[in-house]
């Protein structure tokens, strides 16, 4: 008796070779598996394309909500990079025993004065409606000092900020936003015009440029005109000083500035309630906000995953049950059991990765969608295509794996005889 | 030696009180080259024996030799490869891949080979030549008749030259003028490239075209005739 051998020395000479040299690698087999996937899928395009949905829809929504959190995000942090992280304002705190004192201009001066502050502006805020032409438009008033855009950087695009000088005088700064606004379909509004603000006329200054709004401010700058202080009673309702907003030296921790702040309103001769708040704190509390909605887009998207998931498992399993046959012939051309495993789970990644990628793309279009209508940049996050590919794979290669565990299992005897 | 050798090879089906014995001592030997034929009753265990010799299967005891190597313990890997490279079968139901032409599914066998099909393409036109339907590549099994079927089936069976040809019923779906037409490819294969093909028949005229007829009677091999050379 001989040992066992596969290529016995009778073997005709031109039995094919185990290797030609053009596929030594098996790349051009991989690609033929793949492509002999879609070909299968093709087959039952139905029952496909419903299990695409389920991916497509569970990609889809995670790929719009990461994109969507990401540019977000990049909102949040472009309303601090035109003024800084130096900012902090004090607002009054509304206290159930009476009424709560006003801040005055003496509290601005003290609070100026502090060696953790380095400047402060008093902020006077209402609501007006201005008529000019045809357009009638409800704006934001601020009573500020010419302090007040130093401190903020607000800087005029056409004409100049108000100055010390305007304090008794009836001239306002338009916001950009405002002046597109009040444009209305005539033309804007212009420098060296005028505006009637309650029953005043204001002689336009100037033009800011444009900004975002700051969330730290009571009010939306560009959106908003600007008219001195000292005249805010004119064109508003009350005109109390209904804030401070501070800037503090880059090198002071933002929470002595904020300390030493509560500190003079605690102390006497009025002590009073009020409330400190700092760009850092609103930067971490918008970073926490961030955090849940993440998690609730996380979870948003892992439930239609597995919803696509079950999808796919579906037509796996059913296509296992159909093609017995097909199982039973390839086990007897000599398929080993992983070969069978391999082509379902090439199959189910497929159907899984096809349905990914089109769930990225609706995704992504999705997300630039919400980000014009919110009016934010949008911005392509770098990990939303792979996430959406990742996410896709890991979910045929899960979903797919029982199924084709099922089919590798089928004895062949009984696989060849299925009707 | 012998291409296939069994001696005393138990079978049965089943589980417990169930359990059916298909399989009783059965023992012989098939030469490289020999063309024999199975026949017997339904139920007589014809077609477990052709799922032994095809290594679909286990003996439950017995030994089953192939090509001197004992298959009867081997790894299922092990038996996998053996039916990719030197057995090839043909069913009464022809089992052709119907999203493929006759081309691909002559080529099929290939990729359990770890070779491209694609590539071996000029392997599986040669052999679809040889049966006869060259015309015939680009059509997929359903406008084919159950003739052209089955030549491509045994296309696809001996495009990897094999060293043993199983058919089960292989003319059971044909009329007789088909039917004869696919035995006589049977001989002249057997006469080109010498592979050995044992074939499960009821159909007396077959069997007796063969020069080798084994007869199974309830699990059992009951004859074991020659024609004289």
């Amino acid at each position: 008796m001989t040992p066992p051998s596969d290529h016995p020395p009778d073997a005709p000479p031109d039995h094919p070779p185990d290797h030609p040299p053009d596929e030594r690698h098996g790349g051009g087999r991989l690609r033929e598996l793949v492509a002999d996937a879609f070909r299968n899928l093709c087959s039952v395009r139905q029952r496909s394309l419903l299990a695409l949905l389920g991916v497509v829809i569970g990609t889809a929504a995670v790929i719009a909500l990461v994109n969507i959190g990401d540019n977000a995000k990049h909102h949040a942090l472009s309303q601090f990079q035109a003024m800084g992280t130096d900012l902090l304002t004090v607002r009054r705190e509304f206290s159930a025993l009476g009424q709560p004192p006003a801040f005055t201009l003496d509290d601005v001066a003290a609070l100026a004065a502090l060696p953790e502050i380095d400047a402060a502006a008093p902020l006077a805020v209402g609501g007006l409606e201005i008529v000019r032409g045809r357009a009638r438009v409800s704006l934001g008033v601020a009573g500020v000092t010419a302090e007040f855009f130093r401190l903020t950087r607000l800087t005029a695009a056409a004409g100049r900020v108000l100055s010390p000088l305007d304090a008794r005088q009836t001239s306002v700064v338009l916001g950009s936003g405002a002046v597109r606004q009040l444009a209305g379909e005539g033309a804007p509004p212009a420098v060296g015009q005028w505006i009637r603000l309650g029953g005043y006329n204001y002689t336009i200054v100037g033009v800011l440029e444009p900004t975002v709004a700051n969330p730290l401010l009571p009010i939306d700058t560009d959106n908003a005109v600007f008219v001195p202080l000292e005249g805010m009673r004119r064109v508003a309702a009350g005109g109390d000083i209904a804030g401070i907003v501070l800037r503090k030296p880059p090198e002071t921790d933002d929470r002595a500035a904020g300390a030493a702040v509560a500190g003079h309103f605690a102390a006497p001769p009025r002590p009073r309630p009020v409330a400190v708040q700092t760009a850092r704190q609103m930067i971490a509390a918008m970073a926490e906000q961030m955090e849940v909605y993440a998690l609730l887009l996380a979870a948003v998207g892992g439930i239609s995953l597995v919803v696509g998931g079950v999808g796919v498992m579906n037509v796996m399993l059913m296509s296992v049950v159909e093609r017995r046959r097909e199982i039973g012939l390839r086990l007897a051309l000599g398929a080993r059991p992983r070969d069978i495993r391999a082509m379902f789970l090439i199959e189910a990644t497929a159907l899984s990765v096809a349905g990914g990628g089109l769930g990225a793309l609706l995704g992504l279009a999705a997300a630039a969608v919400y980000a014009r209508s919110a009016g934010w940049d949008f911005i392509l996050s770098a990990a939303a295509p792979p996430l959406g590919i990742g996410m896709s794979l890991a979910v045929g290669l899960f979903f797919g794996l029982y199924p084709a565990i099922r089919a590798s299992r089928l004895d062949p005897i009984v696989a060849l005889r299925a009707e | 030696m012998a291409l296939l050798d069994l001696s005393g090879v138990h079978k049965a089906h089943g589980d417990g009180p169930n359990r059916v014995p298909v399989l009783r001592d059965v023992s012989f030997a098939i030469a490289p080259g020999e063309v024999c034929a199975i026949t017997g009753a339904s139920g007589s265990g014809k077609s477990t024996l052709l799922n032994l010799i095809g290594l679909l299967d286990r003996p439950d005891s017995g030994r089953l030799l192939f090509e001197g190597e004992d298959v009867a313990r081997a790894t299922p890997d092990r038996q996998a490869r053996l039916r990719s490279r030197r057995i090839g079968f043909v069913f009464q139901s022809f089992h052709l891949l119907p999203r493929l032409t006759a081309l691909d599914n002559v080529a099929l066998p290939f990729l359990y080979r770890g070779l491209s099909p694609r590539a071996c393409r000029g392997h599986a036109a040669a052999m679809l030549q040889r049966v006869g339907l060259a015309d015939r590549a680009g059509h997929r099994p359903e406008e084919l008749s159950g003739g052209q079927r089955q030549r491509v089936a045994i296309a696809r069976a001996l495009v990897g030259r094999p060293a043993l040809l199983l058919a089960d019923e292989p003319t059971g779906n044909l009329d007789s003028g088909a039917a004869r037409r696919i035995i006589d490819l049977f001989f002249e294969l057997n006469a080109e490239t010498g592979v050995a093909v044992v074939l499960v028949t009821h159909d007396p005229g077959i069997a007796a075209r063969c020069p080798r007829r084994l007869t199974m009677d309830d699990g059992r091999l009951t004859a074991d005739g020659r024609d004289p050379p």
